[in-house]
């Protein structure tokens, strides 16, 4: 857990808010520690949680076939955050990742979603590598034909308010 | 940010959709924000935010020109309409509507590498339209060209095609004294540094660990590589010929004045023709 400055486009969207983030691989052990040190600090009450998103296992997680076998991650986060006596404000969707987010968006804004990848992402699409072009193709015709394409985000930030 | 869309809302009058936006951020220390009419399912407002003096100049340099691309309106030339500014944490913001098109860099070929000649054509056609509006004769001199509008950062990603009409974006380099050629040069300059940076990224995405400095696209270096295509008779030499012959026979310039033109490109404008002695008259050779 440390402060991040170059995540400034957050801090433009939460008024200059202090921003912690973590980036929990083990998700629960270190939001336990994460959350000690930002209620110590006690700025505004909120938390913002960055979250790397195994998009496969939100998919499954979503589809009632598969929703015993996998866990989503996002869901355990947040199932953590409100058993903490927080509230989820928001959860933002982020590109490309946690670390250097320069685009985001709300996650459950399909239309932001849309546009990033068909008008910004996929025209620059020469500079990927050949895999990458055509996984960026793919996602674009799933995200043109999928109704809640925020389940194909994989990176996203959870900000949180203690309850009072 | 919430303020933000509040003052936008109340400068526009309009009502704006709170939970939907789309955040771009630190290109050349400034952000963009697209945001949505209530009940809108695109976006109509673009919003260009600097986060400080420099970038607030290049913003307020886009305002203008949008403002003159708009008042004088070039046939089949389009760019955003500008809707005004309001000052936010001590700087000023610009507002446009957005326009969106077919951009021309999605059809860069990947696999070839190669330019396309469809690509130059469609620029020599409107270049030349823009040079012969926007040209001032005030100034008569012994040259055959004039100063005119210049679009300054005028390559294949800041280009679409709308209803065949050509979109300019991002004017923030934009002059109204500019010089003829300069853009059609900066074009083919850098289409060669695009296609010299096909497939560059990608693992790191992949992995969730990009950053800038695992970023392996190279910029200023290719740069100077174009000459030295153009010299060694690359791919691009025949085209940028074809391009350079047919823009300024539109615009009747004189090959001595193409010339000192191409010369000053590269040399002044660019800062990149000084790779030898004489590069030019090896240049002019294979080009001209």
């Amino acid at each position: 857990m440390k402060r991040m400055n170059f995540l400034d486009n957050l801090q433009f969207i939460y008024n200059d808010s202090q921003i912690f983030t973590c980036n929990p691989n083990k998700p629960l052990e270190s939001l336990e520690k994460y959350i000690k040190n930002a209620n110590s600090f006690n700025y505004n009450n909120n938390i913002i949680i960055g979250v790397k998103l195994n998009i496969i296992s939100e998919l499954f997680y979503n589809n009632r076939l598969f929703k015993l076998m996998v866990s989503s991650r996002k869901k355990e986060i947040i199932e953590y955050l409100i058993n903490s006596k927080f509230e989820i404000e928001n959860i933002l969707a982020v590109y490309p990742n946690i670390y250097i987010p320069r685009f985001c968006f709300n996650l459950t804004d399909s239309s932001s979603h849309r546009i990033l990848i068909n008008e910004i992402l996929l025209p620059r699409k020469y500079s990927l590598t050949f895999i990458n072009r055509i996984l960026l193709m793919l996602f674009s015709n799933i995200i043109n034909k999928y109704k809640n394409p925020d389940l194909l985000v994989g990176n996203i930030f959870i900000i949180a308010k203690k309850k009072k | 940010m919430i303020d933000l869309i509040s003052k936008i809302e109340d400068y526009l009058n309009i009502s704006i959709d709170y939970k939907k936006y789309l955040l771009i951020g630190n290109a050349f220390d400034k952000k963009a924000l697209f945001l949505y009419k209530r009940k809108d399912n695109h976006p109509s407002i673009l919003v260009r935010i600097p986060i400080n003096i420099r970038a607030e100049k290049l913003c307020e340099n886009e305002y203008n020109n949008l403002l003159y691309l708009n008042t004088i309106k070039i046939s089949n030339i389009l760019a955003a309409q500008p809707l005004g500014k309001i000052t936010y944490k001590g700087f000023n913001c610009y507002i446009q509507k957005t326009l969106f098109s077919n951009q021309m860099q999605t059809n860069l070929r990947t696999i070839l590498k190669k330019p396309r000649v469809k690509d130059f054509n469609i620029v020599v056609h409107f270049l030349s339209i823009i040079y012969n509006k926007t040209k001032s004769t005030d100034n008569l001199t012994d040259k055959t060209f004039f100063n005119c509008w210049q679009m300054g950062d005028c390559w294949i990603g800041n280009l679409g095609l709308y209803n065949n009409s050509l979109v300019l974006y991002d004017l923030e380099y934009a002059v109204r004294s500019g010089y003829p050629l300069y853009d059609l040069l900066h074009f083919g300059l850098h289409y060669f540094v695009a296609l010299n940076n096909v497939g560059k990224l990608g693992k790191s995405i992949r992995d969730g660990n990009y950053t800038n400095k695992l970023d392996n696209r190279i910029f200023d270096s290719i740069e100077k590589m174009f000459i030295v295509d153009l010299i060694n008779g690359g791919k691009f030499t025949i085209l940028l010929k074809y391009a350079i012959n047919t823009y300024t026979t539109k615009c009747n310039i004189n090959k001595k004045d193409t010339k000192i033109l191409i010369k000053n490109y590269f040399e002044k404008f660019r800062g990149i023709g000084n790779l030898k002695n004489d590069w030019e008259k090896e240049v002019f050779k294979k080009i001209l």
